[in-house]
């Protein structure tokens, strides 16, 4: 198991659609994957999960990585966040 | 009073009224027995199955008018609701712990979540709710279905504020007569399956389920888009007497409604149906189809989901996989001569619906799909033509299978199905059947219509498929408006290759057939009959009037006038020589 803490860094936080991005992405991996916030731990492969987070600009999370391809499925994910979840625009 | 929709389709009925809203749901109270948690459980993945479904009816349609991204995101988010493996196991705590119904479950479940997201701060959170109360009333709603279906009858007009293409299959399926809704919106999909299935259906009708009681009469008209509620008996008589004439103009199309059909010079010219969905079945036997020229198995491939892909991927006995192996062997009934048979085309996705797939493709329509992908995914393939084998075990040999390879660019990809299907059938202990199913290449690739004497050697037959050879061969997406403008079926260059194709297989056994909805345009259907085609595949409702047009036309006549079209220079002048051709036909209606 791995755990790294990273900052939400696009404008409008993990809305929908990030929030679609980043479970889509999660999925693709068979690691387990978690994200802590606020003592809370939610399934990071669950929409309904990432969106209840409710995570806006600057919110501190841990993600949690746990199984064969846990390494890779970090640096990806941790890239997702850096590049504000590919949205280049934020009107929605 | 009158009313009249925005948008309408089929014909006209008078019925009584049924109001259908949903929306006003009432969940049960009652606490369940531990004996019971199994029952209700089962519900609950059945309403998340159909739902499932559902998204993917819609967005596959909307796929084929127009679609923006954001509108493609909102279907996503949907789907991703619809799979969220928390939701699913939740769900079934929540029965199993608290001894809830399932439509108590869900709706408890998804109000943890919705309250969450109300107290949440930014409004792009609180956006979207509206979505996530959608989602909550289409799987109680799917939950509640089957205890609704018992209060209608077949005298029915449902009127509702508006559908969900599952509801409308569920509608038809009770053979209500007609169909009212208030709004829009997603119901523009429902009018495309409200067609297909004939059932006249109206749309856009502000305000009318407050005006109008259960049991009321009702005459809906969808050739007109009006509609007469609590008419008087003036009323009803007109309209009973137009129904008559419209009936005596059925009656001449009546002849059409089943095959053969033959050419004034006596060619006899094969016309089948295109299938997606078991429910289209009895409908389409209704025009008397011979045979299944395409029938699709996009909709029992269940992209991402844990369970279901992976089942499928596995060759495990899945509840897809029996879906299919039902849904193949109900297709046999449209079976009804000797000669007549079926054609399964082998799943037709891309690599995005795999689970556990991370490659980003740039340009999925040019990338790992059709044959390509069932190539890198063995497993996947070898369980379709396992769930192929099982459906002809069943049907004992009586009737001719085809199994139809999409996306095929290089004759290596139809050799490959031919010798895996030799192998599965052999390892089923079905060889004696071998010579009942034969594999043929889907044209749509231009390297494949290139190559089409080459293929017709190797395959048993060729099937173009026109829409997507059409947008290869022009290098333009038709679903993207810019370019939309290239997307012309006049275009000498789809002739000239449907020609040189026919040309180049003329010296093998190999049969070429259209299966593309240019098959189902009366004036393309004559002109493929013409240049040689002897079997097309449609939606079953354009079978009539592309009957009426192949026994109105003499081939020997139009085979000389064909030249024009290969010697024109532009779309234009096909779309003249092509009209001029078939002004000449008088198409009389008896």
């Amino acid at each position: 198991m791995i755990k790294q803490k990273i900052k939400v860094m696009n404008s409008s936080g993990i809305h929908a659609r990030p929030a679609s991005v980043l479970v889509r992405t999660a999925s693709r991996f068979k690691s387990d994957f978690h994200i802590h916030s606020h003592g809370y731990r939610i399934n990071a492969k669950s929409i309904l999960g990432v969106l209840t987070l409710a995570a806006e600009q600057g919110a501190e999370l841990e993600l949690e990585l746990s199984g064969p391809d846990e390494q890779q499925a970090m640096e990806v994910i941790v890239e997702l966040f850096k590049t504000g979840f590919g949205m280049e625009d934020e009107e929605d | 009073m009158k009313w009249r929709g925005k948008f309408s389709v089929g014909g006209k009925v008078i019925g009584t009224v049924f109001i259908y809203n949903p929306k006003q749901q009432v969940l049960s109270g009652r606490a369940i027995e531990a004996s019971e948690v199994k029952k209700e459980q089962d519900k609950a993945a059945s309403a998340l199955r159909i739902a499932d479904l559902e998204y993917r009816k819609i967005n596959q349609l909307a796929g084929n008018t127009v679609k923006d991204e954001s509108q493609q995101a909102i279907f996503d988010f949907y789907l991703q609701v619809i799979r969220d493996p928390s939701l699913r196991t939740e769900i079934y705590e929540k029965i199993r712990e608290e001894l809830l119904t399932a439509d108590q479950a869900v709706f408890q479940v998804f109000r943890k979540y919705i309250q969450k997201l109300e107290v949440s701060g930014s409004t792009l959170f609180k956006e979207r709710i509206p979505d996530v109360v959608d989602i909550r009333s289409r799987l109680i709603a799917a939950i509640q279905q089957k205890e609704i279906l018992v209060k209608i009858d077949e005298e029915c007009i449902v009127v509702c504020r508006e559908l969900s293409p599952s509801e409308i299959i569920l509608f038809a399926r009770q053979k209500v007569k007609g169909i009212v809704a208030e709004k829009g919106g997603l119901t523009s999909h429902a009018a495309i399956i409200a067609r297909s299935m004939g059932i006249p259906f109206v749309f856009g009708v502000d305000g009318i389920i407050d005006q109008i009681t259960n049991g009321a009469r009702i005459i809906v008209d969808g050739e007109k888009g009006e509609i007469i509620t609590n008419p008087d008996e003036a009323e009803l008589d007109f309209a009973r007497s137009e129904i008559l004439s419209r009936v005596s103009d059925d009656a001449s199309r009546k002849k059409y409604l089943s095959g053969p059909v033959f050419t004034k010079c006596g060619t006899r010219i094969r016309t089948m149906v295109n299938l997606e969905l078991e429910v289209e079945v009895d409908k389409a036997a209704h025009y008397g189809p011979e045979g299944v020229g395409l029938m699709r198995t996009e909709a029992f491939f269940l992209d991402q989901s844990q369970g279901g892909a992976a089942g499928v991927t596995n060759g495990e006995t899945t509840e897809e996989s029996r879906d299919q192996q039902r849904f193949i062997e109900r297709s046999l009934s449209l079976c009804k001569a000797d000669g007549d048979y079926i054609t399964i085309r082998l799943y037709d996705v891309g690599g995005d619906k795999l689970p556990g797939f991370s490659e980003k493709e740039e340009n999925p329509a040019l990338g790992l799909r059709g044959i390509r992908l069932l190539m890198a995914r063995k497993q996947l393939l070898m369980s379709q033509l396992g769930i192929i084998a099982e459906a002809l075990r069943q049907s004992a040999g009586k009737h001719e299978f085809r199994v139809l390879i999409p996306m095929v660019s290089s004759v290596e990809e139809v050799r490959l199905v031919r010798e895996l299907l030799h192998e599965v059938l052999v390892k089923a202990g079905l060889k004696q059947y071998a010579g009942k199913v034969k594999t043929g290449a889907m044209i749509e690739v231009p390297s494949a219509a290139l190559i089409a004497d080459i293929l017709a050697r190797e395959a048993d037959f060729l099937s173009i498929g026109t829409n997507d050879l059409m947008q290869y061969m022009m290098a333009a997406d038709r679903t993207n408006t810019l370019v939309s403008g290239y997307y012309d079926e006049y275009h000498p260059a789809l002739w000239r290759s449907i020609k040189s194709m026919i040309d180049a297989a003329g010296g093998s056994s190999a049969e070429i057939s259209i299966c593309g909805e240019m098959a189902s345009v009366p004036k393309f259907a004559a002109l493929f009959a013409a240049l040689g085609i002897r079997s097309l595949s449609m939606a079953a409702p354009a079978l009539i009037d592309v009957r009426k047009m192949l026994s109105n036309i003499d081939l020997r006549l139009m085979k000389k006038e064909l030249r024009r079209i290969f010697e024109a220079t532009s779309a234009d002048e096909v779309r003249a020589i092509t009209d001029e051709i078939l002004s000449g036909l008088n198409v009389s209606d008896d």
